[in-house]
């Protein structure tokens, strides 16, 4: 249902991207070029930017290749043996609402170690249902996944209650659709297309990602939003100005995204920039008097800010009170006071009492926990997110011990002993499949020089930002938007949300990281190709569609 | 693909959008109040989260149908968590859970006596809810869960109150199945219910293991006056007979006394023969046991 090719600028003439010639220097130095070269000419993104031609054998190809997608994924989780990611305790939180509750061994340890998909039909009373500890009611996006996985359950003869088996099915197809999207919005020549979503596919089926498919948590609703908002933003730019369907696509997948996860609300700048990033030559299309185009040109993207914003308000606004006080202990108890030089003076800036000092390194459930304290109903006065972050403001040395550890935890991407396969799997109990370990690698080899990380975003951020001088192509200020989204939901985390649950908070910032190789690529891609500007052809009005 | 397909598509999955969020109603029903809970009362209590909850508002249901909890004491929240306008934290109550809802009130409401062991029993506290703690509700209730090993519960029909003295009472009992190698059974048994086939029955009187109690003839007396005293009698009937076993615990050695049937065919009429060595029931009196 995507275009095939990107809205054609009236005024710009399109540029055509070709391999850069082979300079023949000596004989090692030649063959390199040589098979750059022979990449280039087979991969290469060939004519992209406003006012490219389509390519004409795209006809069916975003359908193909999204058809692919979904059946590698489907292949990837269910064959020869169902795998997923096991619950670690607070996959109830939102699945309950649907009515249903989880077949498993009643120990955490006995149901940590497999997956139990099989959710049966409960009802529910009062606290039974919701944030553990407080009962209060957990929204997210992904119920608009767990609703269709819940009418195909008794389809697929898994019982009448929900099987997060069915929800992997309905999170593949999914993935397919965007992966469909993605080709038909990415620029370029077919094979460069089917390139850059082949890698895509390849980052999402890692164990560490896709086995999220197949488990009542909402991180597939975060990696599945953050690709629609990926293929949206490209429409959008791809349109050269904002029309009311590519920015309403924006709306709906930006509204998805930020209510995945209250973390997945750090997009909401990123995606702001995004939508106010209009294209040089849709701006230099704003004239004076011509009220319509400053319509379209900013008015309608600085509305769908406001809607994101107002979505992303309103997520925040029903997030459980609960939720934030936990957040915010963490953050005070396990985050600045165990790794503070002075955990008094930390605790009177906060205005807390010297006595929680002995809480310093604990969690709510801990023995020492600080809700013991007589003076906790302090905590709730005093703590704010404000406050944290003002903390962290005028204690910027803090920021570095904090992201240090950010690094290690989102190369960590592992969740603990949670077990990937189904008790009668004849696996062990905590066995995590690895089969697609591509960015696992990847991530375990930076860890060796944790600092590589900091170079794959610089790196992607700077093509992005030459892509996108170049304006030829919406992939660079994709680019640019995903690396900075990345650092916002890493430091949201990071300041916001604590440490004890840090490497399962740092999945979609580990995600986000993962697809600036796609992105890389697609930027190599790009800048490694000479670029002709060709004469002026003529406009058109209508997009062609497959 | 045609521009009207695309719209179409476009107002399906916005649609759709809309269904998702509006049917994304949570279905959790507000259930019965939780201010004045009754002692008595029984419960079907089937998840870990229904468990570890706060409050626990699940209508009431009748102790003749399958229920897995029952309300054994009802007690009034101490000060100063009581003195908070809003309700306390859920690790500050449950925290109170050891003392208010302590094994003494519910060894009393089962009408144990002081010998009697019992296994697969749990118990939770439930505090009232949010909005009852508002309006001034304080009360703190204690349920006793029938369980399994790894805390399962499990459903029963039974009214737990009194049921020790009870023609019922072989369900709580504690007993021990122990392994029978070369005509000898082992030291230690694991825990079963009574209900279950076993060796021996636990009757709640345990010591260290000692050089003074090393040979089987000095654990047998030492048990002797707790078995006594188990079965209401003054001498150890015939037919039956001490089997203390030994339960190492992190290297620690500790008797747990026990009897048992004398023969495995023993004359008893209660409990019957299931397989070679093990039986099922209690060897305890059905009008309680002998004090003192």
């Amino acid at each position: 249902m995507v275009d095939a090719r990107p809205d054609v600028s009236e005024f710009e003439p399109p540029t055509r991207f070709a391999p850069e010639p082979v300079r023949r220097r000596n004989g090692t130095a030649s063959a390199l070029r040589s098979a750059a070269a022979y990449l280039a000419r087979t991969f290469g993104p060939g004519e992209v930017g406003p006012g490219a031609p389509g390519s004409p054998r795209l006809r069916g190809v975003p359908a193909l290749s999204g058809t692919l997608a979904s059946l590698v994924m489907i292949f990837r989780l269910f064959v020869p043996r169902t795998v997923g990611m096991a619950d670690q305790g607070t996959g109830q939180q939102l699945l309950c609402s649907l009515g249903v509750r989880n077949l498993r061994p009643w120990g955490y340890t006995d149901f940590t170690n497999f997956i139990h998909p099989s959710w049966v039909p409960q009802q529910y009373y009062g606290e039974a249902c919701g944030f553990t500890g407080s009962g209060e009611p957990v929204y997210s996006s992904q119920l608009l996944l767990l609703w269709p996985g819940k009418w195909l359950t008794p389809v697929l003869a898994w019982g009448p209650g929900v099987d997060t088996r069915a929800v992997g099915i309905v999170c593949c197809v999914v993935f397919g659709a965007l992966i469909a999207g993605l080709v038909a919005a990415l620029p370029g020549r077919t094979p460069f297309r089917v390139l850059i979503a082949a890698l895509v596919t390849l980052v999402t089926a890692d164990g560490i990602f896709a086995d999220f498919f197949v488990s009542p948590y909402s991180e597939p609703a975060a990696f599945l939003g953050t690709l629609a908002l990926a293929v949206a933003l490209l429409r959008y730019w791809n349109g050269g100005r904002p029309r009311w369907a590519s920015v309403l696509m924006v709306v709906l997948a930006a509204a998805f995204t930020v209510s995945a996860m209250p973390q997945m609300v750090s997009w909401l700048p990123a995606v702001a920039l995004a939508l106010l990033w209009l294209p040089w030559g849709a701006r230099g299309r704003r004239r004076a008097g011509s009220a319509r185009r400053r319509w379209q040109a900013f008015v309608m993207p600085a509305a769908a800010v406001i809607a994101i914003a107002g979505v992303a308000v309103a997520f925040l606004a029903v997030e459980p009170k609960r939720a934030t006080e936990v957040n915010l202990y963490n953050t005070v108890f396990a985050s600045i006071l165990p790794n503070s030089p002075d955990p008094v003076a930390d605790l009177k800036w906060l205005g807390l009492d010297r006595s929680f000092v002995t809480a310093a390194g604990s969690t709510m459930d801990s023995i020492n926990s600080a809700v013991y304290n007589p003076h906790y109903p302090q905590f709730g006065e005093q703590i704010n997110r404000g406050k944290i972050a003002a903390f962290f403001a005028t204690h910027p040395e803090r920021l570095i011990g904090l992201g240090e550890r950010g690094i290690s935890a989102l190369l960590t991407p592992e969740l603990g002993s949670a077990g990937s396969y189904m008790v009668d799997s004849g696996q062990g109990p905590g066995v995590k499949e690895r089969r697609v370990p591509v960015v696992l690698v990847l991530y375990t080899a930076m860890k060796a020089a944790p600092v590589a990380l900091l170079g794959l975003h610089l790196l992607t951020l700077l093509l992005g930002f030459a892509v996108a001088a170049r304006r030829k192509s919406g992939i660079g200020r994709l680019a640019v938007v995903m690396v900075l989204g990345c650092w916002a939901q890493f430091w949201v985390v990071l300041i916001l949300e604590g440490q004890p649950e840090i490497h399962s908070q740092m999945i979609v910032a580990g995600f986000m990281s993962a697809l600036c190789v796609p992105l890389l690529v697609a930027l190599v891609s790009i800048l490694a190709s000479k670029s002709r500007p060709e004469p002026h052809s003529e406009p058109h009005s209508q997009p062609h569609a497959v | 693909m045609p521009r009207s397909l695309a719209k179409w598509a476009r107002s399906g999955a916005a649609a759709l959008l809309l269904a998702g969020v509006l049917s994304g109603c949570n279905q959790t029903l507000p259930g019965a109040p939780t201010g004045n809970p009754a002692v008595g009362e029984c419960h079907l209590i089937v998840s870990p989260e229904q468990f570890d909850a706060v409050s626990e508002p699940s209508p009431p249901v009748a102790c003749g149908e399958a229920h897995t909890a029952q309300t054994y004491k009802v007690t009034q929240v101490p000060a100063p968590l009581s003195g908070q306008g809003t309700r306390p934290g859920q690790q500050e109550l449950k925290a109170l859970t050891a003392r208010l809802c302590d094994v003494a009130s519910l060894r009393k409401y089962l009408a144990a006596g002081e010998r009697d062991g019992t296994t697969g029993l749990a118990i939770a506290a439930y505090a009232p809810s949010r909005d009852d703690w508002e309006r001034g509700a304080r009360a703190m209730r204690c349920d006793v869960l029938l369980a399994t090993n790894d805390g399962t519960p499990r459903t029963t029909t039974l009214d737990f109150k009194g049921m020790l003295t009870g023609p019922d009472s072989a369900a709580l009992r504690l007993c021990y199945r122990q392994e029978l190698a070369d005509g000898q059974l082992s030291d230690d048994g694991v825990d079963v219910p009574c209900t279950e086939p076993h060796t021996a029955e636990d009757i709640s009187a345990w010591f260290n293991l000692e050089s003074s109690v090393a040979t089987p003839a000095a654990r047998n007396a030492r048990c002797l006056p707790y078995a006594l005293q188990f079965l209401g009698v003054d001498a150890l009937p015939a037919g039956i007979t001490l089997r203390p076993i030994i339960r190492t615990v992190n290297g620690a050695r500790t008797v747990r006394c026990a009897v048992a049937p004398f023969r495995s065919s023993a004359a008893q009429s209660s409990p019957t023969q299931s397989s070679p060595g093990t039986i099922t029931g209690t060897l305890a009196p059905a009008g309680g046991q002998k004090r003192g």
